[in-house]
């Protein structure tokens, strides 16, 4: 064989392999790009859409089932009189602003969770407010920054958006991975896992900002936020974790502060 | 170029390499296998069409950074209207989509049109005939 064909030769497989690494690196630059781009921006878009587009009859089953569920497997019935109830639910109703959102059918549950200090809001405007939560609370002020930042998520939609932004992820990593490995399984399980925790972190910070504006307006300032969370943060100490769906107290006093 | 006459000039280089001696011939084959690209290859890597992996694939180094760069512009820019970019380069790159048969035809008659030039130029079979 002629040396000029040969050295052709070599170098033809050189290129090769350059072109090779040329195609691998940029699927992966691609691929890698794409995906944060749709995870970051396109998911909580398409949820967001997603969810005003629903209608009203899922959120009404979302926030039953859930609400049987927990009931069934967490919660226990209050032990707060007739009377206390019937106060806070004057106060609630009070906060509930006539540009609270008009399609969400809010009222508020009173349970017992083990003795933890909670509130949390489902789809369609339940909110439900732990006996310890509300022994927690010393002014109708701090009761009314928990309950405003529970109306906070109902009023962002977080609790749908957060449902549909799980399904969109679910549904795109198994038409993309198949259902057919345990790998694909921990990647979708790990996606899901760190869109929830961020999700649910931007929405903590957003429900905090839309109670202290609602607090400021109905009580001069957001003092009552900070005493509250500075309680729960006494309560709650050392289970704040990376993992953790809430941001730190600490954080959220100090955004707070820093809007005040 | 029609698909006719890209067969009927292959068919041609491939009289002209049936005609090389025995050993040039073997050596045509060898160079050609390593030279010579899938058509397939070439419209599976298309599907990718906005990134220029199939440029890539066909040599055109420059092209596919342009393509590869206009691709990572608009994602980035994805919010800020960046998808009027990638749609943008796919509208360009469509075409070669439907036509990757066609392409990678002419990238290998033109690569078997070297591979005698240059079997000609070592002056090792003079039977090769001239174009």
């Amino acid at each position: 064989m002629s040396l000029t064909i040969q050295s052709r030769i070599q170098q033809s497989q050189q290129t090769k392999r350059t072109q090779w690494l040329l195609i691998l690196a940029a699927t992966i630059t691609i691929v890698l790009m794409s995906g944060y781009q749709f995870y970051t921006k396109g998911v909580p878009y398409f949820a967001e859409k997603i969810s005003e587009s629903l209608p009203e009859q899922v959120y009404e089953v979302v926030d039953e089932s859930s609400l049987n569920e927990l009931d069934d497997l967490e919660f226990m019935a209050s032990e707060l009189s007739d009377a206390e109830q019937g106060k806070i639910r004057a106060l609630f109703n009070l906060l509930l602003s006539k540009d609270t959102h008009g399609n969400r059918d809010y009222k508020l549950e009173f349970r017992q969770w083990g003795g933890k200090a909670n509130a949390m809001a489902l789809a369609n405007g339940t909110i439900i407010i732990t006996d310890s939560m509300v022994v927690l609370t010393d002014t109708d002020q701090e009761l009314s920054a928990i309950l405003l930042h529970e109306i906070g998520h109902v009023e962002h939609n977080h609790v749908m958006e957060s449902l549909v932004s799980s399904s969109i992820v679910f549904v795109t990593l198994t038409a993309v991975l198949g259902d057919i490995s345990a790998l694909s399984d921990i990647i979708v399980q790990g996606a899901m896992l760190g869109l929830n925790q961020g999700y649910s972190q931007q929405a903590e910070l957003e429900a905090d900002f839309y109670a202290h504006e609602r607090m400021t307006k109905k009580y001069g300032d957001g003092t009552s936020m900070i005493s509250i969370f500075e309680k729960l943060a006494i309560q709650l100490k050392g289970q704040h974790s990376w993992l953790s769906s809430h941001p730190s107290f600490e954080k959220r006093i100090e955004k707070i502060k820093r809007t005040d | 170029m029609d698909d006719i006459a890209l067969r009927e000039q292959e068919e041609a280089l491939r009289n002209k390499a049936a005609q090389l001696s025995a050993e040039l011939r073997k050596q045509y084959y060898q160079f050609e296998e390593q030279l010579v690209k899938d058509p397939d290859t070439y419209a599976v890597l298309n599907y990718f069409f906005a990134a220029g992996l199939h440029h890539f694939y066909l040599g055109k180094v420059a092209r596919g950074v342009v393509n590869l760069v206009l691709m990572l512009i608009g994602l980035a820019l994805i919010s800020y209207h960046g998808w009027v970019l990638i749609v943008l380069v796919c509208l360009i790159e469509l075409p070669q989509l439907f036509n990757s048969q066609k392409i990678v035809r002419q990238y290998n008659i033109d690569v078997m049109r070297e591979i005698l030039d240059e079997l000609n130029n070592s002056k090792q079979n003079p039977t090769i005939p001239a174009d």
